[in-house]
């Protein structure tokens, strides 16, 4: 009799932690990694150095193939899980295979979260989540010159950064959406400000983004930005930082509980039994925050991803909540807990 | 000739009906089973009256709808499958036909002639109007009886003017009253008039009063002032009785009515207005475009969450909450919503609209309504010569779906009037010799519909905030739809098996078969592809997963593939059917 099979969707930080801990608990068991993206398990934080040319492809990999060939983790990189039938357990692949699973773990990440009075201006906007992400910034930045940022999450703070020291002129709107995943108050806010302006980016802050126009074809485009207090700002590129949020639009009427995330209990299992989902996608109830939380970050992400896999092979352990860790932007420390509160 | 090949004609056919079933999957979703791809072809050409008036001959109000639709057609749309992108942007296009007609635009009925029957049908709402309006095309003389001022029922009192300009409504409320039809308002049935008068009047009557009477949200504190219910809150707001609500607004229930509530009262000066809901917004019967609007507005949901008590002394101060967990599948199917232990909260608030849901209004009659049953399809009920339709008698429910109701019930009151059945379904079918599309319009992305500015909202209330499609953009959008009720088909004897219809088909729907299942609405395989050339008995297409993008067609070098076009319509039965 073949031994179960185990299929994790993903192959962030949370999918490879967990099908660690699963070869570590089960010598056995097939393990299946399905990843949309065509990668390697690649360092996300780095993207922006690898933007502006500091580190090279390589130096992203945080496991190269070795790592699953000695695990014997079956590793199927570009290949887009579409459908889930969870009656069936099989999943339908784009290219029209389907993947029989006895455990699934979904582990599908974030994606980048454009608040819905931006939704008018998607098309224009250029944002930061994958490497594919990067490597067209990469491809085009030889070009470009002049870059708006609009919202001021985490990566933003790091592309900015990266993108003044390689010369390029940064200016920021921040709004009510900024700062995420740190709570914000007046005093963080003038904090961050006053971090960016150091850095050398222009800020406007109070004057949120009214609309965008895209004034000339060429290569690369022409934009111009206006806020609400009627400046104007022109760029070759718009980008757009609001966090992240659950990528769990293709699990939306597979039968799953979605809310945010997906919905999963305690010990990160779904209303189905062999069907747990961790990391950056899966909404836990805490009951001493009395609400529900989706995680956001490395340590969290492995956390779960280890609570996951100890479950998957039979333990029964409960999440807990994550301690809070401080993050760093230029000479300004910031405490988060790396959730948020929903 | 190949037997699967039909001529030019009609046919009633439960054959070709139940392929209208199986492959216009959103004309079989639409309650009124509007011709969608019909119109959407017309707006395509650019023959917005054509359009207008195929969508009308379903649906009584296409500018009403193109407008409020509840969208079932685009949920079925072949285009939203997963691997093919967005659902045509059915509603949009409807609209645009009805934005765009000519001035001297025709509006053609087929007039039976006069019967000397009389109908009286109590409510001007969408059923009442649309059994009204097909009665009186069968010739009877009809009187509508209805308690408020203005035709219209829900589009006018509980639809803001915001989604629903009231302009649009008067016009096509008029055009559906123009077949002489006595409309009597301000008449209250059970206080003006009675229904064993009306009966003794009419040769038949048909209560389409509607669901006007709120559900309870069953909590202590419901009493409270500032707790109001989500169809008096729009009422009040639609006759404009009043011009402001609280600061902080909490909206409970998870439909249409909680979202024009939301979006009311953000407009008369909430500062933060939530919506509570049960479950998820996932089980929002509300379309994306809707909810990303409440989102723009700055309308936050507060999901998993049940309403435990509503606090305050003199007025409401705020609302305590348990969080909610699915508890899996229930036996009837639906999820089950479960509280969670010990997750009490409060919020303070000052205003509470319970959008919870309506009852049809009790005591219209003079008879209990346990003592009369209704067949919510037929709308026949107990009573010889008494009918209901729309959601009096199926609960609270779409405009589009009390349309559909309103005419069926129509057809039924006629059959027993008349004793025979006057109006058939019927499916035409007609050779095109062309594909009518180009598969470079599959990768046009759906787009996405223009709104006014978030001030403008708020400056002037009553502002359409959907501005509606361009005749570009809609010509574009229009340009998606697969034309579903195209019907490919391989004409065997002629095929010479070379297979290249199935090399450039993209969706693998092509398929050598061994057996023919001649009973099938179209020659589609039932278990029985094959790959090896000693068992094809030919090579047909699944019309189910068929995306009419025609390269077959037009790869084919023996011209075999036949393209008609199949269309469910109505016909009126003293016409000759081949």
């Amino acid at each position: 009799m073949k031994p179960p099979h185990i299929v994790i969707i993903g192959n962030g930080v949370s999918a490879n932690r967990a099908s660690e801990v699963l070869r570590e608990n089960d010598p056995d068991v097939r393990i299946t990694l399905i990843s949309r993206e065509f990668f390697l398990f690649y360092f996300r934080h780095k993207l922006p150095a690898f933007i502006t040319g500091s580190i090279d492809e390589d130096s992203l990999i945080v496991h190269d193939l070795h790592f699953y060939m000695d695990r014997n983790i079956r590793l199927r990189l570009g290949q887009t899980v579409q459908k889930i039938d969870l009656e069936n357990k099989t999943l339908f692949l784009s290219h029209m295979e389907m993947v029989h699973y006895d455990k699934l773990l979904i582990c599908s990440g974030g994606q980048s979260h454009i608040p819905e009075i931006y939704y008018p201006f998607r098309s224009f906007f250029t944002t930061l989540k994958k490497l594919s992400d990067a490597r067209d910034i990469r491809k085009k930045l030889p070009l470009i010159n002049r870059i708006v940022i609009v919202g001021g999450d985490l990566t933003s703070l790091r592309l900015a950064d990266a993108l003044i020291r390689s010369g390029r002129e940064v200016s920021f709107i921040l709004d009510d959406f900024a700062f995420w995943p740190i709570e914000s108050g007046p005093d963080i806010r003038h904090a961050l400000e006053t971090a960016l302006k150091k850095v050398g980016a222009t800020v406007i802050s109070g004057d949120p983004l009214e609309r965008i126009e895209r004034i000339s074809d060429g290569d690369p485009p022409e934009y111009a930005v206006y806020t609400r207090k009627g400046q104007q700002l022109r760029a070759q590129m718009v980008g757009a930082f609001f966090g992240f949020k659950p990528d769990v639009d293709f699990l939306i009427r597979s039968g799953l509980d979605i809310d945010r995330g997906i919905l999963v209990d305690d010990r990160l299992q779904t209303t189905y039994p062999d069907v747990f989902a961790a990391g950056d996608c899966a909404q836990v109830y805490a009951p001493h925050l009395n609400n529900y939380w989706v995680s956001i970050g490395w340590k969290n992400a492995i956390m779960l991803g280890e609570i996951a896999a100890a479950n998957m092979s039979g333990s029964e352990q409960p999440v807990s909540m994550p301690v809070e860790q401080r993050i760093r932007f230029s000479d300004l420390q910031l405490k988060t807990p790396w959730w948020h509160a929903l | 000739m190949n037997k699967y090949i039909p001529p030019d004609g009609w046919s009633t056919h439960s054959r070709d009906l139940n392929y209208i079933r199986t492959n216009i999957p959103c004309q079989w979703a639409c309650p009124a089973f509007t011709n969608i791809p019909g119109y959407i072809e017309a707006v395509f050409h650019g023959d917005f009256d054509r359009a207008y008036l195929i969508n009308r001959r379903s649906n009584l109000f296409p500018g009403v709808l193109g407008r409020i639709c509840t969208r079932p057609c685009e949920s079925a749309c072949r285009h939203g499958e997963s691997d093919l992108g967005q659902p045509v942007s059915i509603c949009h296009i409807k609209r645009i036909a009805a934005d765009n007609t000519s001035d001297d635009h025709l509006i053609l009925e087929q007039l039976f002639s006069p019967s000397g029957k009389t109908v009286g049908i109590v409510g001007a709402g969408p059923a009442g109007l649309a059994a009204a309006h097909s009665l009186a095309l069968f010739g009877h003389r009809v009187t509508v009886y209805e308690s408020f001022e203005m035709p219209g029922g829900m589009l006018y009192y509980g639809i803001p003017a915001f989604r629903l300009p009231r302009a649009v409504i008067s016009e096509e409320v008029f055009n559906a009253l123009r077949q002489g039809i006595e409309l009597r308002t301000g008449v209250t049935l059970g206080k003006d008039i009675y229904l064993p008068d009306l009966m003794a009047k009419h040769d038949a009557v048909i209560l389409a009063a509607g669901c006007q009477d709120a559900r309870s949200l069953n909590v202590p504190g419901e009493d409270l002032p500032g707790v109001i219910s989500g169809l008096d809150f729009m009422m009040q707001v639609n006759r404009g009785h009043r011009d402001c609500v609280g600061r902080r607004v909490m909206v409970i229930g998870g439909g249409f009515t909680a979202v024009d509530c939301s979006r009311s009262a953000r407009r008369l000066g909430a500062e933060e207005v939530y919506i509570a809901i049960r479950g998820v917004e996932e089980d929002l019967t509300v379309p994306v475009d809707e909810i990303r609007d409440m989102y723009r507005e700055g309308i936050r949901f507060v999901s998993l969450v049940s309403a435990l008590s509503i606090d305050g002394v003199d007025h409401v101060s705020g609302i305590r909450f348990v969080r909610n967990r699915f508890g899996g599948i229930r036996g009837s199917g639906g999820r089950c919503i479960l509280p969670i232990e010990g997750s009490e909260f409060s919020m303070d608030i000052d205003t509470v609209i319970a959008a919870i849901g309506q009852v049809p209004q009790s005591g219209l009659s003079e008879w209990s309504e346990q003592s009369v049953s209704y067949n919510p399809d037929s709308g026949r009920s107990s009573v010889p010569g008494l009918y209901g339709a729309g959601d009096y008698i199926r609960k609270a429910s779409t405009v589009i779906e009390a349309i559909g109701n309103g005419r069926r019930v129509a057809e039924n009151v006629d059959e027993d009037l008349m004793r025979r059945r006057r109006r058939l379904q019927v499916v035409s079918i007609e050779s095109t010799g062309n594909t009518h599309r180009e598969r470079t319009w599959d990768f046009i992305e759906r787009h996405d519909m223009p709104t006014i500015d978030f001030d403008d909202r708020l400056r002037n209330q009553d502002a359409e905030v959907e501005t509606g499609y361009s005749i570009q953009t809609g010509t574009e959008a229009a340009s998606r739809c697969y034309l579903c009720n195209l019907k490919y088909e391989i004409h065997i004897p002629e095929c010479i098996y070379c297979r290249w219809c199935i090399d450039v088909c993209p969706r693998n729907c092509i398929d050598l078969t061994e057996t023919l299942n001649e009973d099938l609405p179209a020659p589609v395989h039932s278990g029985s592809v094959t790959a090896q050339w000693s068992r094809t008995a030919g090579v047909v297409i699944d019309s189910d997963r068929c995306i009419r993008c025609g390269e077959c067609y037009r790869v084919c070098p023996m011209q075999c593939i036949h393209v008609t076009r199949v269309e469910l319509q109505d016909h009126c039965v003293s016409r000759e059917i081949p």
